[in-house]
């Protein structure tokens, strides 16, 4: 009787006077398995960096609440019902597990952002829009000023202003492109000031008279605010709505909840859409991020697999003739005193060997190629802010799962050739020459 | 020990014919004897000596060892007997030609119960008694063919069985060759061990201490 121990030790041995052979044979393991490996991080890194990017724009805290809005193709009608006021605010904060509400309010006038970067100026129109220090407390510095209160700054400014951060990615990519102008990034931008003309725009000029400047100055980016325009306090802007607009009350255009824990979420979201809002909550995103990218983890998963199935019938073949090659070392084996269950152990052994170098030979070149195409990517890709640092995640469940897989595949396709050396009749063997 | 065969029979199916290469076959031997087991190349002598040796099960009749059945235990028993009380010796040596003359001799350890702490001593022991001390670390290839024989029979008898039986030991070897592995046999066999010896050669029965004949998968003379 051989057990396990004695058995590897002798399979290692036999691997080591075959070595060319054991050597194609992992190698068949070692490219499903990496096939395997490269497919299923790839997908983990990607969702890893879109679940970043939504928990970054929208924390799982966090809900956005809009007016319930019916479409009718062109025409879109907004619920009277539905305005988003003080009163709104007041009736959202009161729900249970609400621990914040931050309203974003829009200049009700059209508006012109007048700029001027590497000693070239530029005009453009551009939303006004006013947030709660609150929604950007954690990405734009406190100390930058933009929790403070303005009325203390001269009716002219400068006043503290945030730009989204998808705003410098498509400057970047698009706009400095066309124009050979320089890229941004939010260091250069961050301290720049520019004049905002209040109640003017090429589709509306206003009266010369009544148009208002005022400066603002950049103090950082966000992924929290609209895309198409600057953001200012929101006293300021529903202070320009009131004075320049005649707004009474203020209307907002979306409110930002933040429930007090992640599980009061999906209560604070239904409470508010019995109100009659629209809710989008960064938990809902991240479950649609979840479920798509493992639809995608199944089917890759399922390419290795088929790769790995191919390996593992190369690995029986050639298993069944190295059988045959070998019968009479085991007919030799079974005369000095080797059971049908030794021989049958010898080979599952072999198999394992095999799996395990292939498979760790696999976890190293998948590891290889995701750190080449990551180089290669960030090559191609043009710099955007949002793009990860790799897309890749090689976590532990990963590689376990490739481990397990290419050392199952390489027993499982040994199974029938040791059957087979176990069967054979040493009798006959050693008796036929 | 002793081994007795009781009208062993071992029929094959070839072709829907019936071949009868045992038909019948009973005698006993005992350890510290010579045994010559002659007959025509066809007879049944290395069915019969599989048959003792625990590798080959007959369709009829029982072995017996020390008055066991052999045959009524199961493959693992049958390996273990193999193991630790037989030593087989063929006629085409059967070594792994790339491994040395030890690494062949230590291949009964392998599937020991319990392998000795000693084992590579008792190695080198086994190929100092057949003569090969100074070819230990050879590889089994290179050696001639006396002494690849030399090898297998230390091989047979490292693991210290009762019975070291061996088919046309001297089949592949010179005259005198073949006639210095029959008397390492024969020693073998004064030291104590159960020796079988199966050949055509009838001139071996010679030293025998006990000869049988064996002729159709009979015992024809000899019969105990
Ligand atoms: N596996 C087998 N299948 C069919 N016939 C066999 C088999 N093994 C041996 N025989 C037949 O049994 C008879 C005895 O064979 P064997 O014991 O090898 O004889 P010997 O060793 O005396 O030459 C021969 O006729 C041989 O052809
Ligand atoms: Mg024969």
């Amino acid at each position: 009787m051989i057990g396990p121990a004695r058995a590897l030790r002798r399979a290692g041995h036999n691997l080591g006077r075959h070595r060319a052979r054991a050597i194609v044979l992992a190698g068949g393991v070692a490219i499903g398995v990496a096939m395997l490996v490269f497919l299923l991080a790839f997908v983990a890194g990607t969702r890893r960096a879109l679940l970043d990017r939504v928990v970054s724009s929208l924390p799982i805290t966090h809900l956005t609440v809009v007016p319930r809005s019916f479409s009718l193709s062109v025409i879109k009608f907004e619920s009277p019902f539905s305005s988003l006021d003080p009163e709104a605010v007041e009736r959202i904060a009161g729900l249970a597990g609400v621990e914040e509400v931050l309203p974003m309010a829009a200049l009700k006038l059209p508006a012109q952002l007048r700029a001027r970067f590497f000693g070239q100026g530029f005009v453009t129109d551009t939303g006004v829009f006013g947030i709660e220090p609150g929604l950007v407390v954690d990405q734009v510095p406190p100390e930058a000023g933009f929790a403070e209160d303005t009325t203390a700054t001269p009716a002219g400014g400068p006043f503290p202003a945030v730009i989204s951060e998808d705003l410098i990615d498509m400057y970047n990519t698009g706009f400095a492109k066309t124009n050979d102008l320089p890229q941004l990034t939010p260091e250069i931008l961050s301290g720049q000031e520019a004049i905002l003309y209040l109640g003017t725009s090429s589709f509306r000029p206003g009266p010369e008279a009544g148009v208002r400047a005022v400066s603002i100055r950049l103090i950082g980016v966000s992924d929290r605010v609209p895309l198409v325009g600057v953001s200012l306090p929101r006293g300021l802007v529903e202070g320009w709505n009131e004075d320049l607009a005649g707004e009474a009350t203020p209307e907002y255009v979306q409110l930002t909840v933040v429930a007090e824990r992640a599980q009061d979420v999906e209560d604070v979201a239904a409470g508010i859409e019995a109100m009659g809002y629209e809710v989008t909550s960064g938990r809902e995103i991240a479950q649609r991020v979840r479920t798509l990218t493992r639809v995608l983890q199944v089917a890759f998963g399922l390419i290795g697999l088929v790769v790995l199935a191919v390996a593992g019938v190369g690995i029986g073949n050639a298993l069944l003739l190295s059988v045959m090659e070998r019968r009479h070392e085991i007919g030799i084996f079974r005369s000095v005193g080797a059971s049908r269950g030794d021989i049958r152990l010898l080979f599952l052994c072999e198999a394992a060997l095999i799996g395990i170098g292939g498979a760790l030979a696999g976890l190293g070149l998948a590891a290889a190629a995701a750190f080449g195409a990551d180089r290669a990517l960030d090559r191609v890709l043009p710099d955007l802010l949002f793009l990860p640092e790799s897309f890749f995640a090689l976590s532990w469940p990963i590689l376990v799962v490739g481990l397990s897989l290419g050392l199952l595949v390489s027993i499982l396709a040994a199974v029938p050739p040791a059957h087979r050396a176990a069967r054979m009749d040493p009798a006959r063997i050693l008796t036929s020459g | 020990m002793n081994i007795s065969c009781r009208e062993v029979e071992k029929h094959f199916s070839l072709n829907g014919r019936t071949v009868r290469a045992l038909d019948g076959v009973s005698c006993a031997m005992n350890s510290g004897t010579l045994v010559v087991i002659t007959g025509r190349s066809g007879s049944g002598k290395t069915t019969l000596l599989n048959a003792i040796g625990g590798l080959d099960r007959p369709t009829g009749g029982s072995v017996l060892v020390d008055g066991e059945d052999l045959y009524a235990r199961g493959d693992r028993a049958l390996s273990r007997y193999r193991n630790e009380r037989i030593g087989f010796v063929f006629q085409s040596f059967h070594l792994s030609p790339d491994e040395t003359a030890l690494e062949n001799v230590l291949v009964p350890f392998l599937f020991a119960r319990r392998p000795p702490s000693d084992a590579r001593t008792r190695a080198h022991d086994a190929l100092g008694r057949v003569g090969l001390a100074e070819q230990i670390d050879q590889p089994a290839g290179t050696l001639s063919a006396g002494q690849k024989q030399r090898v297998a029979i230390a091989r047979a008898i490292v693991n210290r069985p009762d019975f070291v039986l061996a088919d046309e030991p001297t089949g592949n070897l010179d005259e005198r060759t073949g006639a210095d592995i029959v008397a390492l046999l024969r020693g073998l066999a004064e030291q104590g061990l159960g020796v079988v010896i199966v050949t055509h050669d009838s001139a071996i029965s010679r030293v025998a201490d006990q000869a049988l004949r064996i002729a159709d998968g009979r015992i024809v003379e000899g019969e105990s």
